[in-house]
């Protein structure tokens, strides 16, 4: 098997600009795109396979978004079967590389939400985007991404986790400047937990060892 | 593990350690002996919230089956008046002890160790009846107790707005002369507003004239025709079932409007000033009731932690303890008639940001897949993160930390530095009567 590589640390992303409140990232759908990215060369596997995660478990998109059903914030979660753990190594690198581009992306997807979402608010008769602490917030979590960016594949897993939780980080403080509307789970609210969720699964830090 | 995992709020959850919150009072409280048993209390009330917890947290409308638990009861004692509590349910020294913000900062604490969102589904006057003590009429006061004594009444308090956030100064919600006979109408949205779509009454603060001293509160039954709302998808805390409120053309009676009998300068914006500052003891509270349970929680799921892991978990503990001696504090300050604005802006905001750091930190020591092996560990992942927004963000409190700070009393007295600009003065200072949760 030859699994498709996929690309570790891309520039923003080519396809649709993903702005604008009313644009849903599709993380959940791109986490699966990514399953079938790596996996495709491999023709002669089986239908639906998916690449585990070191402790066996795989995380797919499910049908239901809603967050209140089976699926909750667009993920299932089931343990993986004897071919899919037989997934080889690369292929899951090529995987944990993928998941790290798929991150920064939806972390850049929300900076352009909360410049739209920020833009809009007024408060004192200002637009929000004109507050320093505002744009403090707003300028850390692109420094992250410049830096994420910047860097070259990570070295082991440790160093990829790390990477995602400095991610993980940036997102949080952009969720805090949308206020409660960084709660809404059909918002960016729900995408970067189900990020949050992917991370855990596949690129925990005490995977290493 | 079925195919939806722990992701997907399964029929049943159930949580793999047994519920054992600490029985000694916990660190950095100094009680009095009333307060003590309050939290004794409170303790064991909050035994078998965690099963409720994962029923509200799938559907948040469970709340209306689990209403026999005591603690869905005890929590609205205290913050009605002595003539209104049942005496017959719940022991008087307890409900008597919760009635002041610090009796509430540590029944909040205790309950949200079992858990939050089942705290914030109850039914009862909540922040609507902080508004109506500090604002209503004899008449207004006796009609709203009896209404939401009389059955089990969901109340909101509607303030927040889709533009303008909680900015109580610039809200735009319209209160405008109606036909005649004195009627007022009623129109404007109201969004994350906890538990209008299932509320039978609340309290919405709307504008009747320009200047701060044009905003009213209005009290409204949800049955009125012209108000509609709808619950909002929330990534957590779901038993709050914030929701998004639709005022269109809805008729005011004059008595409706909270505060009449007042001049202007003591009704609306000193109202929703004076719900807000004393709201946040308790979410502060809240948050720390969540820390601690999720520190319990990593300590028993991993016994033997390495001494790096206990450390870091250790340190969230300290500052627990800190943050929990400050919540005390300005809790017995608004009792004592003194609202220091930044300091209760500072210590919910910083109770908030440990709430989230720390189920971080619980989700790395638990290990790889933890968010799926530990569904309650996710749920406190989720919910945590509402305690950030409630009652004003952290960015909001940062600023009023600022603004304490050049005034020159946050720290505990000394003077503002030279060249910091011109003196603070405080958006409003409001003063409270002493020794009531909703103190008039």
């Amino acid at each position: 098997m030859s699994p498709t590589a996929v690309s570790a640390r891309p520039g923003p992303p080519g396809g649709p600009a993903p702005s604008g409140p009313a644009t849903p990232f599709g993380f959940p759908r791109r986490l699966d795109a990514l399953h079938a990215d790596v996996l495709r060369e491999d023709a002669g596997g089986p239908p639906g396979r998916r690449v585990p995660s070191p402790d066996g478990l795989v995380l797919l998109a499910a049908a239901d978004r809603d967050g209140s059903s089976p699926g909750r914030f667009g993920l299932a979660c089931r343990p993986a079967t004897p071919e899919e753990l037989a997934v080889p190594a690369p292929a899951r690198e090529a995987f944990g590389a993928g998941l790290l581009a798929l991150h920064c992306d939806l972390v850049e997807h929300t900076v352009r939400h909360a410049l739209d979402h920020l833009g809009a608010r007024t408060s004192g008769g200002a637009d929000l985007l004109s507050r320093q602490l505002v744009q403090a917030g707003l300028a850390d979590a692109a420094l992250v991404l410049l830096e994420e960016r910047a860097g070259g594949p990570p070295a082991g897993r440790d160093a990829l986790g790390r990477a995602h939780l400095r991610l993980v980080a940036a997102g949080r403080t952009l969720l805090r400047l949308l206020g409660a509307s960084g709660f809404l789970a059909d918002g960016p609210g729900g995408e970067l937990h189900a990020a949050e969720i992917a991370v855990n699964v596949y690129a925990h830090p005490g995977s290493e060892g | 593990m079925s195919d939806t995992g722990g992701l997907a709020a399964p029929p049943a959850v159930t949580y793999p350690t047994a519920y054992a919150p600490p029985a000694a009072p916990l660190a950095g409280t100094d009680l009095d002996p009333p307060l003590r048993a309050l939290d004794r209390h409170c303790r064991e009330l909050s035994e078998g919230m965690r099963e409720a917890g994962a029923a509200v947290d799938r559907d948040p409308d469970a709340i209306a089956g689990l209403l026999h638990l005591p603690a869905v009861g005890f929590q609205a004692q205290g913050s009605l008046p002595p003539e209104y509590r049942d005496t017959v349910a719940h022991p008087a020294e307890p409900v008597q002890a919760s009635a002041s913000s610090l009796g509430w900062a540590v029944t909040a604490e205790r309950l949200a160790y079992g858990d939050a969102g089942v705290l914030l589904a109850c039914p009862g006057p909540s922040l609507s009846g902080l508004a109506v003590e500090a604002l209503a009429d004899d008449t207004q006061r006796a009609a709203y107790y009896e209404r939401v004594t009389s059955a089990p009444t969901w109340t909101f308090f509607g303030l927040t707005e889709p533009r303008k956030g909680s900015a109580a100064m610039e809200l735009e919600t319209s209160l405008a002369p109606g036909d005649g006979d004195g009627e007022l109408v009623l129109d404007g949205e109201k969004r994350y507003v906890g538990t209008a779509a299932r509320a039978q009454t609340g309290v919405v603060f709307c504008r009747r004239a320009p200047g701060p001293w044009g905003i009213e509160a209005v009290l409204l039954d949800t049955a009125q025709p012209g108000f509609k709302a709808e619950l909002l998808p929330m990534v957590g805390l779901r038993g709050a079932r914030i929701s998004h409120i639709r005022l269109t053309g809805l008729r005011v009676r004059p008595e409706q409007v909270l505060g009449r009998h007042r001049p202007p300068s003591r009704r609306g914006l000193y109202g929703a000033l004076h719900v807000l500052y004393r709201g946040r003891p308790g979410i502060a509270g809240m948050a720390l009731g969540v820390t601690q349970a999720v520190c319990d929680y990593t300590a028993a799921q991993r016994p033997a932690m390495p001494a790096a892991a206990r450390s870091r978990l250790d340190g969230v503990l300290d500052r627990a303890a800190a943050l929990r001696r400050l919540v005390h504090t300005v809790a017995g300050e608004i009792d004592r008639g003194v609202v220091d604005v930044p300091r209760i802006g500072a210590v919910k905001s910083r109770a908030a940001a440990l709430a989230e750091e720390t189920t971080l930190l619980a989700a790395e020591l638990l290990g790889p897949a933890s968010l799926i092996e530990h569904p309650w560990l996710e749920k406190a992942y989720r919910d945590v993160r509402a305690f950030e927004y409630m009652e004003g963000t952290g960015a909001v409190h940062r600023l009023s930390v600022f603004h304490g700070l050049v005034k020159g009393g946050l720290l505990g007295g000394g003077q503002a530095p030279a060249g910091t600009g011109q003196p603070y003065v405080p958006t409003a200072g409001v003063s409270a009567g002493a020794g009531a949760r909703g103190a008039r």
